[in-house]
């Protein structure tokens, strides 16, 4: 089933957990989470910098970065996933400066 | 209709029975190695569409909820919604059960305290084993199917176990389909054993799995079941 991740993203590592009731943030090891829409809110008055990392146990496997320019949302949609990210990983994210809010619309399949 | 009966996938509405039609059930007598069973043979008088939505309290993710009964103020409380008044004893209740979401697991007892199984465990499956259970995928909500077909008798009891392997917290639904049937107890061995040989069509149902139990049946019923073995049904198979 589809579901939503929703966080507040800080200078501090956030696991990026299922809404509602998401315990976390690891993908069961027999299914891949895909994610299909992302919408980024900065509300700061300067830009922002949200990196998503893909964690495998204690280490980083792979990251990437968004740029939220400032007061501003991005809203990103596809039809095939954005992101998909394998079984046993976990997502988290960390922002440059202040906080970025951050919903996903993902599915495990 | 006896393809699809083999197909665990078949919809249940394509599976229940219509008016004059017989079909058997058959309970366990011995299954450790003498292979005997008691079957009572029905014909379906009557015919009425079954469908009820039950929800299921809010599961959090990875939770299990043991067995338990449906109840009508919810799992385990208040009047089991498969009790069957005593003023019916002939009505038999066939039905489906469809599981939202995809990934909820569902694990039936019937009769409570025996597991529906089809694997050979020296341990008795219990809720949460990886195997004996469907899913969301197997018997979809909106489509019922042959993967959960139960049957529900007067004193026959089912209870249900559940775990929630989606991601997120959810509150399941489950979606009970078939047909309620008013039936003639069949009580002429003979036309039993034609059941038996084939000669006259009969739908056989397995009740509760291939577990070895015991089941209680309806006064009305009892001594009106007919025990085969495997030598009275080479017999028959063989013109006897």
């Amino acid at each position: 089933m589809e579901f939503n991740i929703i966080a507040t993203v800080g200078t501090t590592e956030a696991e990026l957990r299922p809404y509602p009731g998401g315990t976390t943030a690891v993908v069961p090891t027999d299914k891949v989470r895909k994610v299909y829409s992302m919408i980024l809110t900065n509300t700061a008055a300067s830009a922002n910098t949200l990196t998503v990392r893909i964690y495998k146990g204690d280490s980083i496997e792979a990251s990437f970065d968004v740029i939220v320019p400032a007061t501003s949302t991005m809203t990103v949609v596809s039809e095939v996933p954005l992101l998909i990210v394998p079984g046993g990983r976990a997502l988290k994210a960390i922002a440059s400066a202040a906080n970025v809010l951050l919903v996903m619309t993902c599915r495990d399949e | 209709m006896e393809s699809a009966y083999y197909d665990l996938k078949a919809p249940m509405r394509a599976l229940v029975l219509k008016e004059n039609m017989n079909f058997a059930l058959i309970f366990p007598q011995d299954v450790r190695k003498r292979m005997t069973f008691e079957l009572y043979f029905f014909r379906v008088a009557r015919v009425a569409p079954l469908e009820r939505v039950y929800l299921l309290p809010e599961i959090p993710p990875g939770e299990l909820r043991d067995f338990n009964y449906l109840g009508e103020a919810g799992l385990g409380s208040g009047d089991d919604i498969f009790k069957m008044s005593e003023e019916r004893p002939f009505r038999i209740l066939h039905f489906g059960i469809g599981v939202w979401p995809k990934n909820l697991k569902v694990w039936r007892q019937q009769p409570t305290g025996f597991t529906m199984t089809a694997w050979s465990r020296v341990v008795p499956t219990k809720a949460g084993d990886p195997v004996d259970y469907f899913d969301g995928h197997l018997s979809p909500f909106e489509e019922p199917t042959k993967a959960s077909e139960s049957v529900m008798w007067l004193k026959g009891s089912l209870y249900l176990a559940f775990r929630n392997d989606e991601p997120i917290s959810v509150t399941p639904r489950l979606r009970f389909l078939g047909a309620g049937y008013d039936c003639w107890l069949i009580t002429d061995k003979a036309i039993a054993d034609k059941m038996i040989k084939g000669v006259i069509p009969c739908r056989f149902v397995s009740v509760g799995g291939l577990y070895e139990g015991q089941f209680t049946v309806p006064d009305e019923w009892k001594g009106k079941g007919f025990v085969y073995d495997l030598s009275t049904v080479q017999n028959l198979v063989r013109g006897g």
